[in-house]
């Protein structure tokens, strides 16, 4: 069952957060007259919204609470947490940063508690982690929805197919092979070097029968765990060094489909490895979940029903990109919420690298193929 | 959570009929859960499916969020345009009052204004859905989910466009924006207290 609770819906509104806050919408957090009620039996998902007409600084965000103390004063809790080991923030949650010419922003889905969906409850707005300087709304609400036909990280909404695109930085094609010292990457071990009977490879527009033992990326780690399942596949990967989720958006698309059109295939499936760019600022950090909602949006485009794996980046390299662990929560957050059966995302913990703490070695690479490959595989989309 | 799919997909589901009491709920909910190894929280997913399967008559299986009519407010206080353009666009050409919307086994959407100036003759507004996360937006088809601006009245009208059919492709997580039209000559200053839609 489908509602919304609407917290803002007119002329822009002035919300002023404390850092750290929490500082209550609207106002600089004295004025309660924005608090509504609602009974929320069988809204088992939330997500919270914000249209905006200037942007909060680049780690603030809205949250929603209830209570069921119906005077407010009192028994103010999370609506919901994330499910996600790493994570586990309580939600529902959303980045005010990317509200300026964008527009509206939009939050994961967040399951309800149980305790939220009896009786009626009242709910209220709050902002975090603000900079003590106000932004300014005009539509803030919250959405709830009973279930959904498919759980969050559920690949079931895919189209079976052999198609795959695999694009991303410098851990796909062999882009970042070489680390600090010869020999440290390793070779692909002989049986791997083929490209399987019955699967084909378009590495950066040109078609491969096998993979550089010395000089591959993830695509060979994909292609080994489809000839173990005894499954075909048409791969078609592309990397640009150095890229984040806002290039493939904007440029490399374009380019990837290019090769897609050339090599004939209809992609039914997308790897993507997130960039260490992504994670190099708080500023990036702080648009990333509005840049992955770009890509999801970008790729949907291009080949409506595609469904969508990604991995976060797997270098341990927290010197050169410090933020890489708060990059990692919205990833999670976006990639795990309920998208129509078309989304998921693995791990990158455990992925073998080079000395330089950057690059994976070639067991390292070929372990990242697998498991970015084997949602797909183990929904049945391949045979 | 397992999808409801999954859930319509085993033969314990499949071969009870429709439930009514709440015990016969709990009891399969403690199948289900023995079945699935799920854990306690999921038991709420069952219950929604069992209620909602009730509500539609164990229809398809992209029923799964089917429930009362909704109402969407896209604008529930002053907003105004200057120089409304005689081109389709979107609200104040910001997209700042767009709105996510789950429209799972929705089939008809009706959209109303409530203004106090009203746009110039002809003018309308429509409410188009975007699959792609706001990058591209579509009308409703076969008919677009319009509402006449035209005749806003000041402060006494609230005008309602025809109730339009969900075609199946919108029948899902959309994100959901509003558009105007204006005339030929672009200089009305229409102004709205609501805008809303009614979907069912």
């Amino acid at each position: 069952m489908t509602c919304h609770v609407t917290f803002a819906a007119g002329s822009a509104v002035t919300h002023t957060i404390a850092n750290p806050g929490p500082t209550e919408f609207a106002g600089a957090g004295v004025q309660f007259n924005r608090r509504a009620p609602i009974k929320l039996a069988n809204r088992n998902w939330a997500r919270v919204y914000v249209g905006g007409s200037t942007d909060a600084n680049n780690t603030a965000e809205m949250f929603v609470e209830y209570t069921t103390d119906p005077t407010g004063a009192a028994g103010w809790t999370p609506l919901g947490t994330y499910d996600d080991a790493l994570d586990g923030a309580t939600g529902p949650l959303v980045s005010l940063f990317r509200l300026q010419g964008v527009g509206t922003a939009w939050g994961p889905w967040v399951q309800v508690d149980a305790a939220a969906q009896v009786g009626t409850v009242l709910l209220r707005a709050r902002g975090r982690l603000g900079d003590g300087l106000g932004y300014n709304a005009v539509t803030v609400g919250c959405a709830f929805t009973g279930g959904f036909k498919y759980e969050g990280r559920s690949l079931a909404g895919g189209t079976a197919g052999p198609g795959i695109i695999m694009f991303g930085g410098s851990q796909i094609a062999g882009g970042g092979t070489i680390g600090t010292g010869p020999g440290e990457f390793g070779t692909l071990p002989a049986p791997l070097v083929p490209v399987p009977a019955g699967c084909t490879l378009v590495r950066q527009g040109v078609t491969l029968t096998e993979h550089n033992a010395g000089q591959h990326g993830a695509e060979a780690g994909v292609l080994a765990a489809c000839d173990d399942a005894n499954v075909s596949a048409n791969l078609v990967c592309r990397y640009v060094d150095a890229t984040i989720a806002a290039d493939w958006t904007d440029t490399h698309l374009a380019t990837l489909a290019t090769d897609v059109t050339t090599a004939g295939i209809t992609p039914r499936l997308a790897l993507y490895i997130q960039g260490g760019g992504d994670a190099d600022t708080a500023t990036t950090v702080g648009k990333y979940d509005y840049e992955l909602r770009r890509l999801r949006g970008a790729l949907q485009t291009r080949w409506p029903g595609i469904a969508f794996v990604a991995m976060p980046v797997g270098s341990q390299d927290l010197v050169e990109h410090p933020m890489l662990v708060e990059a990692r929560v919205p990833f999670k957050r976006r990639m795990s919420e309920p998208y129509r059966g078309l989304t998921d995302w693995v791990s990158e913990v455990g992925i073998e690298l080079q000395a330089d703490n950057r690059h994976p070695t070639s067991a390292g690479e070929v372990e990242m193929g697998r498991r970015m490959i084997a949602p797909w595989i183990a929904a049945g989309k391949l045979s | 959570m397992p999808s409801v799919a999954t859930y319509r997909q085993t033969p314990i589901l499949q071969a009870l009929p429709l439930v009514a009491a709440e015990t016969d709920i709990a009891i399969l909910q403690e199948l289900c859960l023995v079945d699935h190894r799920r854990r306690v929280r999921d038991a709420a997913v069952v219950r929604s499916f069992i209620v909602l399967q009730q509500g539609a008559q164990g229809g398809g299986d992209t029923i799964v969020d089917a429930g009362g009519p909704f109402n969407l407010t896209f604008i529930a206080g002053t907003a105004t345009i200057t120089n409304m353009p005689d081109a389709e666009t979107e609200f104040n050409s910001a997209s700042n009052r767009r709105l996510p919307a789950m429209l799972e086994g929705r089939t008809l959407i009706q959209a109303y204004a409530g203004g106090t100036v009203a746009g110039g003759p002809g003018s309308t507004l429509s409410i188009k859905y975007s699959l792609d996360g706001g990058a591209n937006f579509v009308h409703f088809s076969p008919t677009p989910c319009t509402v006449a601006i035209d005749a806003l009245a000041a402060g006494t009208q609230t005008a309602f466009g025809t109730e339009v059919a969900i075609n199946a492709e919108a029948q899902t997580d959309v994100v959901l924006g509003i558009f105007t039209d204006g005339d030929a000559t672009p200089t009305e200053d229409p102004s709205w207290v609501l805008v809303g839609a009614l979907i069912t």
